[in-house]
């Protein structure tokens, strides 16, 4: 399935309140200002994404998951580089020290930081909607569960493919740029269903 | 129990019992759920916190990080997630250790129900697992600073240090080994080992690895060892090489992994100068050998000393049998150069001499004592001068020693064997001159014996022959004496009143006849007034003179010979030239005779012609010497020479200048006195005179007795000084002069003498000798004689002398010796 410039124009106004909300959150966590940007929404399937992810020059190796469920089903996913996915984790926490894949701490912060701005992005959508989607905690994954991900979505939803919305995704932290990716997968009924919710007069 | 069962639910026991904190709110924040862990941890029990309003009982949750999102939370049923954090937890609560910390809290929220009417947080207590991240972070951050120093180290250290694999594969190369082989790390990492050796260590080194890692047997691990080194270059190195193993734990693999590291020392600049030390060793070494010189180095202050095996050796020693300590050798020292050799030690110790040396016995291992000669230096002071350590060498000098002695015997004997040669010459001009005197004093006789002119001519001519050469050999007798006493080095000369001019008048005279036998004339000429008197000795310069004179008489057959004085004034010195037209020499003889070699003329066949010992001028350069400078020689073959002697003339204030017309008017009267008439003359100048003649010679006795006696003196004679004496001491008039030879038999006349003046006889003494030599009339003076006559005797001399004698008392001659 193929959206055209309007749908997707649609998609990334949805997206971008909801990164809008996560930006002040974390501007008021932090205390300092955060400015977070969707610029562009690329829809693909599954078996698209590494190419895509190629293209854009994206990292998907620190992961922060959450499920939803609903009126619409499927998964929220912020990815980072490790090296930036860190650098976020260490400038929101005040945290001085330096790196670690294995520090807890890191990985905490990144689960709230990964709380807020799904739990944004996806009030969004669900204010569309107007439905309540049940939602999972928000957890770390590694680059090494993401094909699971991606096929679990896939499993779940029987014979229908999975549409990925996709976001490549810039934060502006302390005067720091730090690119990473916002992903929802859903299913393509899913898709249409928030289609028409979005755009009711055109033709789904 | 049954009554907690009563009163409580069974979820309610269940969340009780969960590990977590559990508090259930409604959407107005009020406590409905309060589990038993929240209880413990807040000390709140479940029946008071219930009812009561969470922001009210925790008023910071009212800032945005929480109020807000919790609202949104009960809006949209999204669960929220508060990441642990120490400075604001979600519900604050201490901790029950000792550390005064609030407990880290991991807390989420999620909304109960359908009505969305309830919320429920978790929190979960993750401050030991966040302790143990700090502390794990710590120990990390320990580890990179160990790590970074450990790399500043292998980066900065001095020596190479590269790692290897167990398969040879570089791993790590520091900017030393960068230096050391003249690669760049990155050129050599991940590459064999071997690059960095030569042939044929390179193709053995594989198998050495393999061969270790199957059987662990070890070539070079755990010790250092000396390897070559192979620099990019090419060239190769000597480097220090010690090998570890190490066994690193690689990240993320369980398995161990081999690694060798190997530390290496550039040793080319070790090498160059234990090399250099190496040649320079060797050289002293060889230095030593070729000299046969034994090396001692002397620690002072131990007494430990390193005898070289050249030594040792050379004393006949063992090398193990010697105890390298000082007092081996002072133990072997000769007893009688022990304090010499102390002596020169202590001397050298005290910085009074910068060498040490010494010549000593040491004694051999057979026992024979042996001359070295040690020479040495202290060559380590401490701050106070004190010696500490001192290094020399000896060498054998007994051959050396014994060739010394025998010189000096040779010397000994030769000395000796000159000394009676001089005694020899000395007694024989004694022996020779006796008879002379006998010769020519008869000669004279028959010369005025009688009247001449009636003898018949042949007669006249042989006593003529006689005289002539008799007075020949007399010469020859001087100067073999005068040679003696030259090289004897006892020729002396006296500084006296001298005439010169009248030196030259009597050179003049006396060989006028000789001239004039040849047809040539002699000339006096004086291009300066010259003095009157000069310092000088008289005897001596007519010596020369008539020597110069003689010789240019000799050696000249038509011409001249000029005699030709100046006074230098800036020199203070008398130049007499002798200028003849003879023969002259060339320039090869003229070089010859300049040497002034004794019996050397121009050449050999000179001699023959001409005749002469070949002493004269030999004698006359080393008078001339004495008196001033010695002879200066200008010759022209064909043409003539002109020898030039130039005389010291001593202070010269006070004394009357001569013009040369001065000198001549005074020669003219001398010459007319001598050409008064004979009448004047006294012919008996000792009338009435006794005088007593000692001398053993009975043809001696005969000749001195006439020509006394015919001067009017009445002479008694004494065969011996014993005769003498007794004639003396029992005369009944006293003798005016006693005449004494000196050698005599029995008594002779030293010895007379003596024993007259200890018997306080006062009478004047002459003694008679024919010693001529300097010596002998000092030998004279000291018996007690008065004067001295040298025979053969000159009569006219001897008649002065006498006469002089005969009319003064011992009060005059004491003022007159004095």
């Amino acid at each position: 399935m193929k959206l055209n410039e309007i749908q997707l124009d649609a998609l990334t106004e949805i997206i971008n309140i909801g990164t809008g909300q996560a930006a002040n959150s974390l501007s008021e966590l932090t205390g300092s200002r955060i400015e977070l940007s969707v610029p562009c929404l690329h829809v693909c399937g599954n078996s698209d994404l590494g190419d895509l992810a190629e293209k854009f020059g994206l990292d998907f190796s620190t992961l922060i998951q959450q499920s939803f469920e609903g009126d619409v089903s499927g998964q929220a996913l912020l990815a980072f580089a490790k090296d930036s996915a860190f650098d976020l984790a260490r400038t929101v926490g005040g945290i001085e020290t330096d790196d670690d894949e294995l520090d807890e701490e890191l990985h905490g912060i990144l689960e709230e930081i990964g709380n807020i701005v799904l739990n944004s992005v996806m009030g969004s959508v669900a204010n569309l909607l107007e439905c309540n989607l049940a939602y999972t905690l928000p957890k770390i994954r590694s680059e090494k569960s993401f094909g699971k991900i991606i096929g679990n979505c896939a499993n779940n939803t029987s014979q229908s493919e999975t549409m990925i919305l996709f976001a490549d995704t810039a934060v502006n932290i302390a005067s720091r740029d730090i690119r990473g990716s916002l992903l929802l997968l859903f299913e393509t009924g899913d898709i249409r269903v928030l289609l028409s919710a979005l755009l009711p007069d055109s033709v789904v | 129990m049954n009554k907690v069962l009563d009163t409580k639910s069974l979820t309610e026991q269940q969340i009780d019992l969960l590990p977590l904190g559990i508090c259930v709110i409604d959407s107005d924040f009020n406590i409905v759920c309060w589990n038993k862990a929240l209880a413990q941890w807040t000390e709140i029990i479940s029946e008071e916190a219930i009812g009561l309003n969470l922001l009210a009982l925790y008023p910071h949750l009212e800032s945005p990080r929480f109020l807000s999102r919790i609202n949104n939370a009960f809006k949209s049923c999204q669960p929220v997630i508060f990441s642990p954090s120490s400075t604001r937890p979600f519900i604050p609560i201490s901790l029950d250790d000792e550390s005064g910390e609030s407990m880290l809290q991991k807390a989420t929220l999620v909304i109960l129900g359908e009505q969305k009417k309830y919320a429920q947080i978790s929190l979960l207590d993750v401050t030991e697992q966040y302790r143990q991240i700090q502390a794990l972070r710590a120990e990390k951050e320990k580890h990179r600073a160990s790590q970074s120093r450990t790399l500043a180290i292998l980066k900065t250290a001095a020596d190479a240090i590269v790692t290897i694999t167990s398969e040879g594969a570089i791993e790590s190369f520091n900017s030393a080994a960068e230096q050391l082989f003249g690669y760049s790390a990155s050129e050599v990492l991940g590459k064999n080992v071997k690059l960095l050796m030569p042939s044929p260590f390179a193709e053995e080194h594989d198998g050495y690895l393999a061969h270790y890692g199957q059987s662990g047997e070890k070539n070079i691990i755990g010790q250092g060892r000396e390897v070559i080194g192979k620099r990019k270059d090419g060239a190769t190195i000597p480097v220090h090489l010690s090998v570890s193993e190490v066994h690193s734990q690689t990240n993320g693999s369980a398995s161990s992994s081999r690694l060798f590291t190997g530390i290496l020392r550039d040793l080319t600049q070790e090498k160059k100068a234990q090399q250099a030390v190496q040649q320079s060793e060797k050289r002293l070494a060889y230095a030593l050998e070729a000299t046969n010189e034994g090396l001692w180095d002397w620690d002072i202050t131990t007494g430990q000393v390193f005898f070289s095996p050249i030594w040792i050796t050379s004393l006949g020693y063992e090398i193990e049998s010697v105890t390298p300590h000082i007092s081996f050798r002072e133990a072997i020292v000769h007893p009688d150069d022990q304090s010499k050799v102390q002596g020169l030690i202590q001397e050298h110790f005290e910085g009074r001499t910068t060498h040490y040396e010494c010549e000593y016995r040491l004694r051999t291992k057979s026992g024979e004592y042996r001359w070295y000669l040690a020479r040495g230096k202290v060559v380590v002071r401490d701050d106070q001068g004190k010696p500490l350590r001192m290094v020399g060498t000896d060498v054998d000098i007994t051959d050396k020693k014994l060739g010394e002695n025998k010189l000096k015997q040779a010397i000994e004997h030769a000395e000796v064997a000159n000394q009676a040669k001089s005694e020899f010459l000395a007694n024989m001009s004694h022996e020779i001159r006796t008879p002379m005197t006998a010769i020519l004093g008869y000669t004279e006789l028959l010369f005025e014996g009688g009247d001449l002119s009636n003898a018949p001519p042949h007669r006249l001519k042989a006593i003529n022959a006689i005289r002539n050469n008799a007075n020949h050999l007399l010469t020859i007798i001087n100067d073999i004496l005068d040679m003696s006493k030259i090289e004897a080095g006892k020729m002396s000369v006296e500084r006296v009143e001298t005439h010169p001019a009248q030196i030259i008048e009597e050179v003049v005279s006396l060989l006028k006849s000789q001239a004039d036998g040849k047809g040539i004339t002699i000339q006096v000429e004086y291009d300066t007034p010259i003095p009157e008197q000069i310092l000088s000795d008289p005897t001596r310069l007519r010596q020369i003179l008539m020597n110069l004179v003689g010789n240019a008489i000799k050696f000249t057959e038509i011409g001249s010979i000029t005699i030709r004085s100046s006074l230098t004034t800036d020199e203070n010195r008398l130049r007499f030239a002798v200028v003849d037209t003879g023969i002259g020499m060339t320039p090869q003889q003229r070089d010859s005779i300049a040497r002034f070699e004794a019996f050397n003329q121009a050449d050999g066949s000179t001699t023959r012609k001409f005749g002469g010992s070949g002493l004269g001028l030999r004698i006359s350069n080393t008078l001339a010497q004495m008196l001033g400078s010695g002879i200066e020689v200008e010759s022209q073959e064909g043409v003539g020479s002109t020898f030039i002697v130039n005389i010291d003339v001593g202070d010269l204030a006070g004394v009357k200048m001569l013009t040369p017309a001065e000198i001549e008017s005074r020669a003219k009267q001398a010459a007319a006195k001598l050409n008064q008439p004979k009448a004047d003359v006294n012919n008996k100048p000792l009338e009435g005179r006794r005088i007593l003649l000692a001398e053993d010679g009975p043809d001696n006795q005969r000749l001195i007795s006439f020509l006394l006696k015919k001067a009017g003196a009445e002479v008694e004679v004494a065969e011996n000084g014993r005769i003498a004496v007794e004639k003396i001491n029992s005369a009944d008039t006293p003798y005016h002069v006693i005449l004494m030879d000196m050698q005599m038999p029995e008594l002779d006349g030293y010895d007379a003498t003596r024993q007259l003046r200890r018997e306080n006889y006062t009478g004047p003494i002459i003694a008679l000798t024919a010693h001529a030599m300097a010596e002998d009339r000092q030998k004279c003076l000291d018996a007690g004689c008065d004067d001295y006559a040298t025979k053969p005797l000159d009569r006219p001399k001897l008649i002065a002398v006498v006469e002089k004698y005969c009319s003064m008392d011992r009060s005059e001659i004491e003022c007159c010796a004095s």
